[in-house]
């Protein structure tokens, strides 16, 4: 296929994606307007109508909702928000809502949406129109967070995330929307798992989205000195797949991750995570992904005094032990007959 | 009033009645939000409904669900957090739903179900041949969350077949609506409100005439019905406050069922009764 933008690319998964399937809807604000979210939608409402190209009032909650409203009847809603702060006014829908349908309806229903938000930078954006916020939206189980970083990548992500029966957020960048690239032709499903797009051996690059087009500058200048650079680009934030990364963490020994966002609390905390766990005695244990209403699942869906020391004797290599068998012992004595669904015995309900 | 109507109100109330009765056995440990003193509404409303019109509902559900079709064990069986429930146990009391039934969710936020609802009927007018309707129950608080104002208008704006029903009991918790309102707010121009009092006959037929004109015209409506529940937001146990003056007139209509049509209620009475043994025996998941 011919060189295209990446706004380029975005406009052509979705006009594929509706001339496929008439379920497939796009709705935002500026769908219709004579900029079409930086080209993005242009001739959607040419080619499909209003019906199914949606010029929105500014009523982001609503709108998150209607798409999800529509999704539960067999629609394929793509919202755009033209910023990835305007989605804040979402966050109930996306979160409460679309997060959690297929998991409270035991996949009797299911939430087919796609919000594409756009992270903003440069010519005076300023602090409330240029954030990345990637990891709030990563860290909510039940999403599938996507970051494309080049025109191929923006058109099979998006194909992909309009295929999938979940909710997906797929992030853009606006100095990615002009950068082009070339399109290849998908044989089967488009892996989400990173790539390593640059291969080398003294230092490995992480990044995703822009941050991909920065660490292949910053490549170029450290080649300049004689340095090897591995470069490796991440495509999906949710699921995180960490197979290439810890590989290239073995093969380089050096790990520098770069974030569009700040660093603390960024995604490149997750990733050092996995490239240290099989370095280091690091372990992490947490309440499950959704919290049923049933007190049957409710003991697993928490850490228990008993399965924190499960994890703490494996860190010591001590399961298996006699000291294993007094400390579960003990776990055992320490519960109070509690049920697991309350603080104490004299909590009764209802709330 | 109808037998039918009247049958379904007094099997939603004696439903109610039985949970809170055997609230204490500690059984059911999940927040329950009753619709005692409510039925009026869920069953005038849904008795003009067709089966496969939708509706969508609050934390405040089990009226709206019964009321419409939705199966009496799955939701006891939800309650009891066993696999049977409708949500496999998964979502307890406040997020009820049944497809069969035109029940399409349940949601406990104040406001979050209705641009939902909004969406759903999108998605009917966008499909040739769909003329259903959406119903959308609210709760007089929704007034106060802007999401519900953004759906209406674009609801409005796009002619979708939905009607908004508000059931105004004039508490929010424990917040009396002069408190958190100006009354005004709640009959504002742009509403159509209709002041009701809880009779299921009047209910049915000024429903039968809206939801008509819905299907004629696409102009989606907000009804606001007057009612009032007899116990707790949460929990099962009676809460009766008149502070506004406003209730004694309802209470004397409430006091039905027990001695009239015993054969009813036995029969009623015997449903419920199996209902609670399904979800007891039934598995956890």
């Amino acid at each position: 296929m011919t060189a295209m933008t990446c706004a380029q690319a975005i406009e052509k998964a979705l006009y594929d994606a509706m001339k496929e399937d008439q379920n497939v809807m796009v709705m935002g604000l500026g769908v219709n307007d004579p900029k079409h979210v930086f080209g993005t939608t242009a001739d959607l409402v040419e080619n499909f109508g209003t019906d199914r190209a949606i010029e929105t009032p500014c009523s982001e909650a609503a709108m998150t909702g209607v798409a999800i409203g529509a999704a539960l009847m067999g629609k394929r809603p793509v919202l755009v928000h033209q910023r990835v702060e305007f989605a804040l006014l979402s966050m109930e829908q996306i979160i409460n809502n679309a997060a959690k349908i297929d998991y409270i309806t035991c996949g009797k229903h299911s939430c087919p949406i796609v919000i594409r938000l756009i992270i903003g930078r440069g010519w005076g954006q300023g602090p409330t129109h240029s954030q990345s916020l990637e990891v709030l939206f990563a860290h909510i189980p039940g999403l599938t967070v996507l970051v494309p970083y080049d025109a191929n990548s923006h058109y099979h992500l998006m194909r992909e995330a309009i295929r999938l029966n979940e909710p997906v957020i797929f992030f853009e960048h606006r100095w990615l929307h002009g950068m082009k690239g070339k399109i290849h032709d998908r044989k089967g499903e488009y892996s989400f798992r990173p790539k390593v797009i640059k291969p080398g051996c003294d230092i490995t690059l992480v990044s995703w989205g822009y941050g991909v087009h920065e660490a292949l500058r910053v490549a170029t200048a450290l080649e300049a000195g004689g340095i090897s650079v591995e470069v490796v680009a991440v495509q999906s934030l949710n699921p995180l797949l960490t197979g290439a990364i810890v590989e290239s963490s073995i093969k380089t020994g050096r790990i520098l991750i770069i974030e569009t966002g700040p660093v603390p609390f960024g995604i490149s905390a997750e990733l050092v995570c996995h490239i240290a766990r099989p370095l280091l005695k690091v372990r992490r244990i947490g309440a499950t992904n959704f919290i049923p209403s049933t007190r049957s699942k409710i003991e697993y869906a928490y850490p228990s005094v008993h399965s924190i020391c499960v994890v703490a004797l494996s860190m010591l290599d001590k399961l298996h032990t006699v000291e294993a068998n007094k400390i579960t012992t003990a776990c055992h004595e320490m519960l109070d007959k509690t049920p697991s669904d309350v603080p104490d015995n004299s909590f009764t309900g209802p709330f | 009033m109808p037998d039918d109507l009247y049958r379904a109100m007094l099997r939603i109330r004696m439903v109610e009645e039985e949970i809170a009765k055997r609230y204490d056995e500690q059984e059911m440990r999940c927040p329950v939000h009753l619709s005692i003193g409510q039925e009026a509404v869920a069953v005038g409303v849904c008795a003009a409904l067709r089966p496969d019109d939708l509706i969508v509902s609050t934390h405040r559900c089990h009226a709206h669900y019964l009321a419409k079709g939705g199966n009496l064990q799955r939701m006891i069986a939800e309650l009891y957090g066993k696999a049977a429930g409708c949500c496999g146990g998964r979502g307890g009391s406040m997020h009820l739903f049944d497809d069969e039934a035109g029940v399409l969710c349940s949601i406990p936020i104040v406001a979050s179900a209705v641009p939902i609802g909004v969406g759903a009927a999108l998605a009917i007018k966008n499909t040739p041949g769909d003329d259903r309707i959406v119903v959308i129950f609210c709760g007089d608080a929704v007034v106060e969350q802007g999401v519900f104002h953004e759906a209406v208008m674009f609801a409005r704006l796009k002619n979708l077949p939905v009607v908004f029903v508000i059931e105004n009991n004039l508490y929010s918790v424990y917040s009396l609506i002069n408190d958190r309102q100006t009354w005004q707010l709640i009959y504002q121009i742009n509403f159509v409100a209709s002041r009701i009092e809880p009779d299921a006959i009047k209910i049915y037929k000024d429903m039968k005439r809206w939801i008509a004109k819905v299907r004629e015209t696409n102009k989606p409506p907000i009804i606001v019905f007057r009612t009032y529940r007899f116990h707790e937001h949460v929990g099962p146990k009676q809460d009766f406050s008149d502070r506004m003056g406003a209730v004694e007139a309802i209470v004397n209509d409430w006091e039905y069922g027990k001695s009239r049509d015993i054969v009813m209620v036995s029969e009623i009475q015997k449903e419920i009764d199996e209902a609670f043994e399904f979800a007891k025996e039934a598995p956890f998941p």
